[in-house]
């Protein structure tokens, strides 16, 4: 008889052993310089102890010394990514993108990310300016797949590597997008779309029959401006098994500038 | 003589006050983590975008959740929980989507003899497998199975945060791991309906 409290994958199984009280582990930010500092040499030798056996408390004090190594000299990638986070150009002309700049006039609308917060002037102003990031221009394109066409599914059976393909809009928006198309896909019975934030959260989810699935104002209010979402398409048979998936797409409504903001250029 | 910096917590109360000041406070503080949180990102992404999409994910969450900030730990510490946190549902969503070709690690012939038969129940299940992990796995096999799985990172940025030797060395030891585990438990979870 199967145990319906047995977890049923590897990561679960992971997970759940270690957040087991039993397992005796301390919070992973125990493992921050400055929190090991703040504990008595006992109670840090304890740590230092646990860790030494324990696969999981190992592993996360690599990655709190990751984050306390933080930033080191002459990486570039870093520059980049901090530059993405500020705006700044210097980032974005080594960003691989062969979008057109983007102009000092974005789009006019509200900001909707952070209603009846006081600090959202503060952030909308940093998103505003990241969109302003020379390269960021990304108008909607089109994801293009140059691999051959798939071959029909046996009788609904499963193609591994099928894939899904030309999905639109994909990239930085002026505006929130009102529906999501694909190419079809030959043999199709229908198919799976997907949005998601970034952290894997769902926001909305559809099944239907062919292209494009169309974005209703409930679906519209939920893609904050200046937040990055993903979303991706499965393409089912007949008979309800998925035979082609696409890549994951990623979309962007660029923020729009506050009034008064409207002169503001990329650096 | 410059003036001493502000502290992260003193920006915080700045920022709080939601006056004209509130926006630079904040900008400021922002802008004091920039790099750390970007680095970080970048070690668990190992790729930029992906690491610009997670950092920026990061501060927006915590632009949200700043005001259930209570300053019983540093800024710094609740930053990094934050960070961690984001970064795990990320990396655990991406995982889901990838679960099939991960599917294609495991199939590995098992061991009777070695069947955890004596096993039940939830509280000896996770038991078993802790000593499993820490018994029967090499340290850095273990250390990577849970980098990979818990944390979601991928294969090749556990190769860099471990500084492992090849680009291929995470997902050796990821076989080897599951392999190992697998001689343990397979013929319990099969006849459990469990899978991996």
């Amino acid at each position: 008889m199967s145990d319906p409290t047995i977890p049923r994958d590897l990561a679960t199984w992971l997970r759940d052993a270690y957040r087991d009280p039993a397992a005796g582990c301390p919070p992973p930010e125990t493992f921050l310089v400055e929190e090991l500092a703040a504990l008595t040499a006992a109670e840090r030798a304890r740590v230092e102890e646990h860790a030494a056996a324990c696969p999981a408390c190992s592993a996360e004090r690599e990655l709190a010394r990751a984050f306390d190594r933080g930033a080191e000299e002459g990486t570039q990638d870093v520059d980049w990514v901090v530059a993405r986070l500020r705006g700044e150009t210097a980032g974005a002309a080594a960003k691989p993108s062969s979008a057109p700049a983007v102009s000092g006039n974005a789009p006019a609308g509200a900001v909707v990310a952070f209603p009846g917060r006081r600090m959202a002037r503060a952030w909308t102003r940093l998103a505003a300016a990241a969109a302003l990031v020379a390269g960021v221009g990304l108008a909607i394109h089109t994801v293009y797949d140059t691999s051959p066409p798939l071959p029909n599914p046996p009788n609904g059976g499963t193609v591994r590597g099928g894939e899904v393909s030309r999905l639109t809009p994909n990239g930085e928006l002026a505006e929130t997008p009102r529906e999501l198309r694909w190419e079809p896909v030959a043999g199709a019975g229908g198919y799976r779309v997907r949005i998601l934030t970034v952290d894997g959260t769902p926001v909305w989810e559809t099944s239907l029959a062919s292209p494009p699935a169309v974005l209703s104002e409930d679906v519209t209010a939920r893609l904050q401006r200046a937040v990055s979402y993903e979303w991706m398409v499965e393409a089912t048979a007949p008979d309800g098994t998925i035979f082609a998936r696409s890549a994951t797409a990623r979309l962007r409504v660029r923020p729009a500038p506050e009034p008064g903001d409207g002169a503001e250029t990329p650096r | 003589m410059e003036p001493e910096p502000e502290s992260d917590e003193q920006l915080i109360a700045r920022a709080r006050q939601g006056d004209e000041g509130a926006s630079a406070a904040l900008d400021t503080l922002f802008r004091r983590y920039h790099p750390k949180v970007a680095a970080w990102c970048l070690r668990f992404c190992g790729d930029r975008e992906q690491a610009a999409d997670l950092a920026q994910e990061v501060f927006l969450r915590v632009h949200e959740r700043l005001d259930s900030f209570r300053g019983d730990s540093r800024f710094s510490t609740w930053l990094y929980t934050v960070t961690r946190r984001v970064a795990i549902n990320r990396g655990q969503a991406a995982q889901l989507r990838r679960a099939e070709s991960l599917d294609d690690l495991s199939a590995e012939p098992v061991d009777p003899a070695q069947d955890a038969e004596s096993v039940a129940g939830q509280a000896q299940v996770l038991a078993a497998f802790r000593q499993a992990m820490q018994e029967d796995l090499e340290p850095l096999e273990a250390r990577v199975l849970y980098l990979h799985y818990v944390e979601g990172m991928t294969l090749p940025a556990i190769t860099d945060l471990l500084a492992l030797p090849n680009r291929s060395g995470a997902k050796a030891y990821v076989v080897g791991g599951r392999r190992k585990l697998e001689r343990r438990f397979g013929n319990w979870l099969r006849r459990e309906g469990a899978f991996w």
